[in-house]
């Protein structure tokens, strides 16, 4: 194995690394544009953040973070060791079940749950019939804990999926053993799955900090000062995009450092588990009491994490419906899908180049590649945004005497104002997300399906294309399923990167949660979470399906 | 056979979506170019607005039916709009940009985005405090920020004036929003205009002291924690208020309906009030057109569409008020120019800041 990496790195830079470094550079480009207006004088408004927003931003993000990654971390990795290791009545309805929280977009359920606990929600009112006095304040959601609250419920499937598929896949013969070596629970969680998950729990978990951290809709909503809010708040109130560029570039290297120090301290305990070598573990029967308590869990938490707050949201609706106008709907739905599917498309098949060229590569370009292909999703939305216009603005520029040779008539910010530049900066934004999936998926079948199909004749592209694609299709569909979302939901960059008259159901969502009228938003907002929620039935369907019996 | 099948169907689906993509941008400019074409060319206007009412929507189609002129709009938040307008410069394709805060739209002048215009309807419709004083920009719909109270627990008589509110008697009973609110950031530069930089810090730091509690939530939040009875004074806007008491949920209007408005400053210098208004973009290809449909916001379907749809007042003297709005009675502005209230913001965030208003 050594001796063939070492064979590696000599080989000379081919036209497929290099290709893979032109994408990174154009995925790139939109931060490129905003770090270059970084000024690091100081001036009136950076002393005035320091004095007075440096505090508070910090610390709040630090335990916004901290706190966040606890909890979704303790039930991704909950949910994920209970359906690998067991079987219980149900499981394979709960299995995807578990997935479907991840449908809701955060600040969404940061109004629902507000709405539902505010002094006019279910909760408090039913109280009132039955004579119950309740503090206003026992119930309040709009904190520091109830932020954490929201981000868990709707983040943790990053890090449920991640730890359960590599455990069913992965982990099998260490799993059995320990268990044939009499290991109880407890020691068999701290001293073997926990080492053995450390990777996808931190790639999760990593998912899971980079949208916290540039999440702005429930830290507004709740008015809680992080470095994002800040970011925006000194956009807006200064009115200048210094200080706003100056954070978040911080924010973007405290991001890249944190994953160097995680990846430097993975390096010294690496556990690899010879490629491919690992065989799907075999669950245990929970029976009888077990296997009820533990569909009782899920269900409760399901309960709290979607089936209320997607009630609630079909009552508001069905109160709302009358005065929301959907006239447009079929045109609304195809616009959001064609943007939605031509990114996914995209991130997938660049993530794919990316991951495949990267196993030919020095550790460590390939790990700095790895990490440039990341640097969208630790930044907030709307900076992306903002970079993303300055590069398409650019190039329209350059490209004019081109639009001019087809059409004379040509305007110059053609591209600019079309929905490639929205496509793009999806691109930009949630490489990372389908990043994720993909790479692992390489890492874990090694190079030694190519190279047995380059002895035999098919070129390294063709040999991916037709040998490790379909080995990969699982790692692939989940890679889909969660960029797919992820680009359904989000906000910024599909308000002010839209064309003309270009209504999608995020922007018809914000029309009305903005303006406080989030009954109105229920509509839009549920049809988000049904096209999600298709998504994942469909695809995990798929997945198991066909992927399953092939593996096996 | 099954691994081909899926390669080659994902071949599919990426060739397909790109030519698709391929197409939609070039279908679009097709019905640019193609329009241009011919004969008599339809005329457009292109919009970028922070106003996302469904209400708005109606009334260009109005403008459309009545001109001809199609509207073409683009969404957005304020300041990103403005990002994007000093992004594309003299090639961008807007022509029009409206706002609901007079202080971005002050924002979008001094940063040489806007064109003065010089229309003899705009000026006649619109007082001269809602519009630029060089006419670089206008406001069509004002929005006042008031004091909304239990009626159960507050007397009125005993509410007077903004600066009543941080009287230590109130300690405790103040409900506003955070210090990011644009509105309470135009409130506060409104007051370092009539009252000064010193006092109207003064005034912060005493509404701070007074907070029921930490700020949170939206406008309407401030009024069900009245209900709630964490607070017994709210800052807020008539326009979230109107909201309210025609909320779809029947629940919310009936708590709303324990709440009344109080228009604060009446003998002294005025209620706060603010505009959503408009501005002819520098660099317009269409610029006759954007006049024109400013021109018809500032009218008078348009101001009743307004009063109407939108619990907003109208800025045309002709045209009254929606019954629910004369309901809460009439009552005396600021007078401050709301130029200052784009000037004055960054100090008004300053000092929002520096006396803890989170």
């Amino acid at each position: 194995m050594n001796i063939l990496k070492k064979t590696n790195i000599k080989r000379k830079v081919s036209i497929r690394t290099l290709l893979a470094f032109l994408f990174i550079i154009i995925i790139n480009l939109p931060i490129i544009a905003i770090i270059s207006r970084v000024n690091f004088s100081s001036n009136d408004n950076w002393e005035h953040f320091k004095q007075y927003l440096l505090l508070d931003a910090v610390s709040n993000t630090f335990y916004l973070v901290l706190f966040t990654l606890l909890l979704s971390g303790i039930i991704g990795v909950l949910f994920a060791v209970i359906v690998a290791l067991f079987d219980f009545p149900l499981k394979h309805l709960f299995k995807w079940v578990l997935y479907i929280p991840i449908t809701i977009p955060p600040y969404i359920a940061a109004y629902v749950y507000a709405g539902m606990l505010s002094y006019t929600g279910i909760i408090q009112r039913l109280c009132r019939s039955w004579g119950i006095d309740l503090k206003p304040q026992w119930l309040d959601i709009m904190n520091l804990r109830g932020a954490v609250f929201i981000y868990s419920i709707t983040l943790y499937p990053y890090i449920y999926g991640a730890v359960k598929s590599f455990l069913e896949n992965h982990s099998g013969n260490l799993v059995d053993t320990a268990r044939v070596l009499g290991y109880k629970p407890i020691k068999l969680f701290g001293k073997v799955i926990l080492p053995l998950i450390r990777i996808p729990l931190i790639g999760g978990l990593m998912l899971v900090m980079m949208e916290v951290v540039s999440d702005y809709g429930v830290v507004k909503y709740f008015n809680i000062q992080t470095m994002s809010s800040t970011i925006f708040q000194s956009w807006f109130g200064m009115g200048e995009t210094g200080v706003a560029i100056r954070l978040s570039f911080y924010v973007m290297i405290c991001i890249i450092a944190l994953q160097g120090i995680e990846e430097i301290m993975r390096g010294r305990k690496k556990y690899v588990i010879g490629s491919g070598r690992g065989r799907p573990i075999k669950p245990v029967k929970l029976k009888g009491f077990k296997g009820y308590a533990v569909i009782i869990l899920i269900t409760l938490f399901i309960g709290i994490a979607f089936i209320v707050p997607v009630g609630q949201m079909l009552v508001w609706a069905m109160l709302a419906f009358y005065k929301v106008n959907l006239s447009n709907l079929n045109q609304i739905l195809f616009n959001t899908l064609i943007y939605c599917i031509l990114a996914t498309v995209l991130i997938l098949a660049l993530n794919v180049w990316i991951a495949h060229s990267r196993r030919w590569m020095a550790a460590k370009s390939g790990l700095i590649m790895s990490k440039l292909t990341q640097l969208g999703y630790s930044m907030p939305g709307a900076i992306i945004a903002v970079g993303t216009i300055t590069v398409f603005v650019a190039i329209d520029g350059l490209l004019h005497p081109l639009y001019r040779y087809f059409d004379p008539n040509s305007k110059k910010l053609l591209l600019s104002s079309s929905i490639t530049m929205l496509v793009f900066a999806f691109v930009v934004r949630y490489m990372a997300i389908g990043f994720n999936s993909v790479n692992s998926a390489f890492a874990k079948i090694g190079v030694k399906y190519n190279d047995a199909a380059r002895t035999l004749g098919i070129g390294r592209t063709k040999a991916m294309m037709k040998i490790e694609l379909p080995m990969l299709k699982s790692s692939l569909i989940t890679g889909f399923i969660l960029t797919f979302i992820d680009i359904i939901k989000e906000l910024p960059l599909t308000l002010l990167l839209r064309p003309f008259n270009y209504n999608t159901l995020a922007s018809r969502v914000y029309e009305y949660a903005n303006d406080e009228r989030i009954h109105e938003a229920s509509v839009p907002a549920l049809i988000i979470i049904s096209l999600s929620t298709l998504a994942v039935i469909l695809l995990v369907r798929i997945s198991s399906g066909k992927g399953g019996i092939k593996k096996r | 056979m099954k691994a081909f099948k899926f390669t080659k169907l994902l071949a599919i689906g990426l060739t397909a979506t790109m030519l698709f993509a391929g197409c939609s941008s070039t279908s679009q400019k097709a019905t640019e170019s193609g329009s241009k074409g011919d004969e008599t060319k339809p005329e457009y206007v292109n919009l970028y607005t922070d106003r996302h009412y469904d209400s708005d929507d109606s009334l260009y189609n109005a403008f459309t039916q009545k001109t001809g002129i199609k509207v073409n709009i683009v969404k957005g938040k304020s300041d990103e709009l403005i990002e994007r307008l000093k992004t594309e410069g003299a090639d961008t394709e807007a022509d029009l940009f409206i706002t609901a805060d007079a202080g971005r739209l002050h924002r979008a002048k001094s940063s040489s985005l806007l064109q003065p215009v010089d229309s003899q309807i705009l000026k006649a419709n619109i007082p001269e405090n809602l519009r630029d004083s060089e006419n670089y920009w206008f406001g069509f719909t004002k929005r006042a920020r008031v004091i909304v109270y239990a009626k159960d627990r507050i007397n009125p008589a005993e509410l007077s004036t903004y600066e009543n509110l941080t009287n230590p008697k109130w300690k405790g009973k103040i409900l506003v929003r955070g210090s990011d609110s644009i509105y309470n950031q135009s409130l506060l530069a409104s007051f370092i205009e009539i009252m000064g930089e010193e006092n109207a810090k003064k005034w912060a730091a005493g509404i701070v002291a007074n907070m029921a509690r930490a700020p949170k939530g939206g406008d309407r939040d401030q009024a069900k924690a009245i209900a709630a009875g964490e607070g017994d004074i709210a800052i807020m806007n008539t326009y979230y208020f109107g909201l309210m008491l025609n909320s779809s949920d029947p629940e919310e209007k009936k708590v709303t309906e324990k709440l009344a408005v109080f228009f604060p400053d009446q003998d002294g210098s005025g209620t706060h009030i603010n505009v959503s208004g408009g501005g002819v973009v520098k660099d317009a290809k269409n610029k006759e057109n954007a006049i024109k449909l400013l021109e018809f916001l500032a009218g008078e379907k348009a101001q009743k569409s307004y009063a109407e749809a939108n619990y907003e007042y109208p800025v045309l003297k002709s045209v009254d008020s929606s019954d629910l709005l004369k309901s809460w009675g009439s009552f005396k502005e600021q007078s401050v120019s709301l130029s200052k209230l784009g000037e004055l913001n960054e100090k008004a965030v300053k000092i929002l800041n520096e006396v803890g208003w989170k």
